[in-house]
C-alpha cells in the first residue's frame, strides 16, 4: 500500500476511534462500513461459506465494539481487527471441524480484466479453456484442504495482499515463522493444483 | 520469480469473489438490530459477566493478581475447616462417658467435647489421664492424688497429647 495513502488511513481511524470511544456510534458504523469488505474477504477466504462469513462478521464487530473503549492505539485500528477477526474464525474452524459445506461467492466480472487471470487463461497451458465456476471449486477445494493456520496466511499474504510485518503481528508470530507457513502451502497448494498448473 | 509464482498467480484470484451489491448496508443494518436485541434480552448478571471477562481479557497481571487472591483464600477456608485446625466445640451431653472415666473435666457451664481440654495434675503429669492406663488396669484402685484442681488451673492441652492419639508411659520414657 502507498505509504502515504496508509498513514491517512491509519490518522482517519485514529479519529474514527477516538469518536467511537466517546460514545459516538456513527463513528463506529463509519469503521464497520469501511472494514467489512476487507473482512469479509478475510473471513470468507478461511471458512469458504458466505453464511458462516455474514454471522463471524457479526460476533467480530460486536466484540470489537464492547472492547473498544480498551484500546489503547498501541498498534493500528486495522491490525487490532484483524487480530481480532483471525482469532475468533481459527476458534470458529476449530469447532466446526471438518464437515464443512462450501457456499461460494459469485466472482466479480473485473476478474475478466486481470493481469494474472489472463496469464494464466491465455497461455498454452491447461488453464486456457477452464470454465471460470469450476477454477473458483478447485481453489476453494484447495484452500480447505490446508490446515487452519497455513490457510490464514495465503489468505493474508496471497489474497488480502499483506505484508510478512503486518501479518507477523496480526498473528503474533515471528516473520520466520510466516514465511514457513508460506512456502510449505504454496508448496501443498501446488500439489493439489497439480493439473491446473503444469 | 519464485517457483510458487503460478501457483500465487491463481490464489490470487480469489480476491475477486465477492459478496452480493449492497450487503455493506446490509450488514449495519443487522447489526444494529443485533444490538438491540441483545441489550433488551440480556439479564443483568449476564450483562455483568460478560464486561467482567471483557475486563481481564488481555490483562494478564491483573488475571494472575486475582487467580492468586482466589487460590490463597481457597487454602485459607480449607486451612480453617480442617478438624485439627481448630478446637471443635460440642455440647455437654454429647460427652463420651470415657472422657469422664479417664479424668477430663469438663466444665458443665461451657461445654466441651471429648478430648478438647485436658487437664494435669498438680505436678503438670498427663500419664493418670491416659487411656492406656484404664487398659492396663491402672485406673481403678489408683489413687489420684493431687488430681481435683480448682477450674482456674486447668490447662487447655496440646493436641499432641490428647488421650488415645499419642503416647503410653511407656513411650513417654
Amino acid at each position: 500500500m502507498n505509504e502515504k495513502v496508509h498513514n491517512s488511513s491509519s490518522e482517519e481511524d485514529r479519529i474514527l476511534v477516538e469518536r467511537a470511544q466517546n460514545g459516538d456510534t456513527k463513528a463506529f458504523d463509519d469503521l464497520v462500513r469501511k472494514y467489512t469488505p476487507k473482512l469479509y474477504g478475510l473471513v470468507y477466504n478461511m471458512t469458504s461459506n458466505r453464511e458462516d462469513t455474514a454471522d463471524l462478521l457479526q460476533d467480530i464487530f460486536a466484540k470489537a465494539y464492547r472492547s473498544i473503549r480498551r484500546f489503547m492505539g498501541k498498534s493500528s485500528f486495522y491490525t487490532w481487527i484483524y487480530s481480532i477477526s483471525v482469532n475468533m474464525t481459527l476458534n470458529f474452524l476449530k469447532k466446526r471441524g471438518r464437515h464443512v459445506k462450501v457456499s461460494m461467492d459469485d466472482v466479480d466480472s473485473g476478474i475478466q480484466n486481470d493481469p494474472d487471470f489472463i496469464k494464466v487463461t491465455t497461455g498454452p497451458g491447461p488453464l486456457r479453456d477452464v470454465d471460470l465456476h469450476e477454477l473458483q471449486k478447485k481453489l476453494n477445494e484447495a484452500m480447505l484442504k490446508l490446515s487452519e493456520d497455513h490457510r490464514t496466511v495465503v489468505t493474508l499474504y496471497d489474497i488480502q495482499g499483506l505484508q510478512h510485518a503486518e501479518i507477523s503481528k496480526i498473528l503474533g508470530v515471528s516473520e520466520g515463522t510466516i514465511r514457513s507457513r508460506l512456502f510449505y502451502a504454496h508448496r501443498q497448494l501446488q500439489n493439489y493444483l497439480d493439473d491446473f498448473v503444469k | 520469480m519464485t517457483e510458487f509464482e503460478d501457483i500465487q498467480r491463481l490464489v490470487r484470484l480469489k480476491r475477486y469473489e465477492m459478496p452480493p451489491e449492497g450487503f455493506v448496508d446490509d450488514f449495519v443494518t443487522s447489526f444494529h438490530h443485533r444490538q438491540r436485541a441483545e441489550l433488551l434480552n440480556q439479564t443483568a448478571r449476564s450483562l455483568f459477566w460478560e464486561r467482567l471477562m471483557t475486563f481481564f481479557e488481555g490483562r494478564p497481571v491483573a488475571n494472575m493478581a486475582v487467580a492468586g487472591t482466589a487460590v490463597i483464600a481457597l487454602v485459607a477456608a480449607l486451612a480453617i475447616g480442617q478438624p485439627g485446625g481448630r478446637i471443635e466445640l460440642a455440647k455437654a451431653d454429647e460427652v463420651s462417658p470415657l472422657a469422664l472415666d479417664a479424668g477430663l473435666l469438663v466444665d458443665s457451664m461451657t461445654p466441651y467435647a471429648f478430648g478438647s481440654e485436658v487437664t494435669s495434675d498438680q505436678n503438670g503429669n498427663l500419664s493418670p489421664l491416659l487411656l492406656s492406663k484404664h487398659f492396663a488396669g491402672g485406673y481403678a484402685d489408683e489413687a489420684r492424688a493431687g488430681f481435683a484442681e480448682p477450674a482456674q488451673q486447668r490447662q487447655i492441652a496440646p493436641l499432641e497429647v490428647m488421650p488415645g492419639l499419642i503416647f503410653t508411659e511407656q513411650e513417654e520414657k
